[in-house]
């Protein structure tokens, strides 16, 4: 179980030497309590004490980080069942599987299609985090120049599925020196695929029907020295897999059960399965196929569910184009809010007319609020005109503001002396009317 | 109670969690909270700009059709995971996976 601050203090040095940066060891203990800290910023900690803590502080559910060439997934470490209680941290991966009975030179095709998929959600670029390569064949080598193949055509970080060591070892020979996930792990072959997770740092996942089973392996496993494991369950369906998913959760967060203490690892066939990965605490979704139109949303929902519910999200601020805006077209601007942004944006594109939106940075305050704050006034707006470049995309000038803040209008008009000022309408839904009678 | 949703991509963080959290309060005895859920997915979803626009959005949005069927499928399941009891929904093709999903929710497992 997690220790308390004055838990923590008792086993510090008490010495108060102000070298980790706090200025009393308490003050310290108090932010390891809250994990705001590492440990190892304090070098006066005894070994007795490292140890003691190691294993109080280590997270319930263990941080699995993936690592390829500069990219890197990371996934676990998260501390709660619902996201309203906190948030939901380490946003899961999404790999895109491919197995080795098809040509090399098609492999390559269909990674490299898949590995420059890039999608902007509200000023995020999304993309997939890497690609699993399952050996299908049963020959050691086709699977090593299949692996290879995927390696060639993309960077980012891979998973070896098969559950024939031989096979996994080839795999991994043919990744110089990478450490990929293998998977997985069985109550027959745990000791080799092990001792190759061992040898090659590699992640282990494991497979098994039932969670006892799972408990089982990896406590096995364990005891070989490999913590870096994660747990795949084959469930049947959705009812087997969100009870499995949810009890690994559970038992992991609320009775800091070590055996089943790793993130999972999916492998949704459907949307809905997909769906319920994300909703439901999977930690790796390999999916037998790459389409864009499958990807996106489940990308978004990824994004979705993962955002800090405490924090407003927010929208990048900047010139959006909508409609396929030209320069004669209007200047709509908003806050960075999102749903602010949604609303407006969403209204705009379905009047069908072509504007530019201007979207201001409020702090991720709607307008009225930004307003009230100070975040959302004619200086801030003539700052992103200008900071966005807007005067260079428009041949007419004409900025229409929300209809809640018709006051700013006046000021705004000394802020940019040369631009044509229209008040807007308070509602987004108003939007539309108005750019047809007004804008038009 | 209809908790108002939006659809993916269009503030459904909020809805989900805001079912989340009065389906556990319902559980613990609140009865103002003690109200099935109904929640439209298949209208907020073919409201988006993603099931609505077949034309000149960008390549990667990939296929108009399955994306908006995707769309309201993936709102639709969300919202089913975070209690929803009514679903209404908007493609026969949605329709026919959010049962088939429900379907195999009902199922209570012998073993797991
Ligand atoms: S570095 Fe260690 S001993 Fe020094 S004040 Fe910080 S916690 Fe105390």
């Amino acid at each position: 179980m997690a220790l308390s601050g004055i838990q923590i203090y008792k086993l510090l040095p008490q010495t108060n030497c102000k070298e980790c940066g706090f200025p009393t060891c308490l003050a310290f203990a108090m932010k390891l309590a809250a994990k705001q800290v590492e440990l190892s910023d304090c070098p006066y900690v005894s070994e007795e004490s490292k140890t003691q803590l190691a294993e109080s502080a280590a997270p319930p559910i263990r941080l699995i980080s993936l690592k390829s060439n500069g990219y890197e997934v990371k996934v676990g470490n998260e501390v709660v069942l619902f996201r309203h209680e906190k948030t939901f941290y380490n946003k899961p991966g999404v790999f895109i599987k491919f197995s080795d009975d098809i040509p090399a030179e098609e492999i390559k095709a269909r990674v490299e299609k898949a590995d420059s998929f890039v999608v902007n959600y509200v000023g995020i670029d999304l993309t997939i985090d890497g690609f699993a390569m399952e050996c299908l064949s049963g020959d050691a080598d086709k699977f090593a120049a299949a692996v290879k193949a995927v390696r060639a055509a993309s960077k980012r970080p891979l998973i070896l599925l098969s559950q024939d060591p031989a096979a996994i070892e080839s795999g991994l020979q043919s990744l110089d020196g990478e450490a990929p996930m293998i998977y997985g792990a069985n109550a027959d072959n745990w000791e080799k695929m092990a001792e190759l997770a061992k040898s090659h740092k590699a992640v282990l996942g494991v497979t098994t029907t039932f969670l006892e089973e799972a408990t089982d392996l990896t406590e096995q496993i364990k005891g070989k020295g490999v913590e870096d494991i994660v747990l795949g369950l084959s469930s049947k369906n959705l009812s087997t897999n969100l009870i499995q998913q949810t009890q690994i959760r559970k038992l992991a967060l609320k009775k800091n059960y070590k055996p089943l203490g790793y993130p999972t690892i999916t492998f949704p066939t459907s949307a809905a399965e997909a769906a319920q990965a994300i909703t439901k605490y999977a930690g790796f979704l390999v999916l037998d196929s790459f389409t864009e139109d499958f990807v996106y949303p489940l990308l978004v929902l990824r994004q979705n569910i993962y955002t800090d519910p405490q924090k407003p999200i927010q929208v990048q601020p900047g010139i959006y184009e909508i409609n396929n805006p030209k320069p004669e077209d209007p200047v709509l601007v908003t806050t960075n809010f999102s749903i602010t942004y949604f609303s407006v944006a969403n209204e705009v594109e379905g009047s069908g007319m072509p504007a530019w939106l201007l979207v201001t940075d409020a702090e991720g305050m709607s307008v009225l609020t930004a307003w009230a704050a100070g975040k959302f006034d004619a200086e801030r707006i003539a700052k992103a005109v200008k900071s966005f470049d807007v005067a260079d995309k428009v041949s007419r000038k004409r900025i229409v503001l929300p209809g809640a803040v018709a006051v700013l209008s006046g000021e705004l008009e000394a802020e940019l002396p040369d631009w044509e000022i229209r008040v807007g309408p308070r509602e987004a839904v108003d939007i539309p009317k108005f750019m047809k009678l007004v804008l038009a | 109670m209809d908790p108002t949703t939006g659809a993916l991509g269009y503030g459904i963080e909020y809805g989900y969690s805001v079912m989340e959290r009065l389906r556990l309060a319902a559980l613990q005895g609140d009865s103002m909270t003690q109200l099935p859920m109904i929640v439209t997915p298949g209208f907020e979803a073919w409201k988006t700009k993603e099931a609505k626009v077949g034309e000149g959005v960008p390549a990667a949005w990939g296929d108009w059709l399955s994306r908006a069927i995707n769309w309201e499928i993936m709102t639709a399941v969300s919202l089913l995971e975070s209690g929803a009891d009514i679903l209404v929904l908007r493609h026969p093709e949605s329709v026919k996976q959010v049962k088939a999903a429900i379907n195999e929710l009902m199922v209570v497992p012998e073993r797991f």
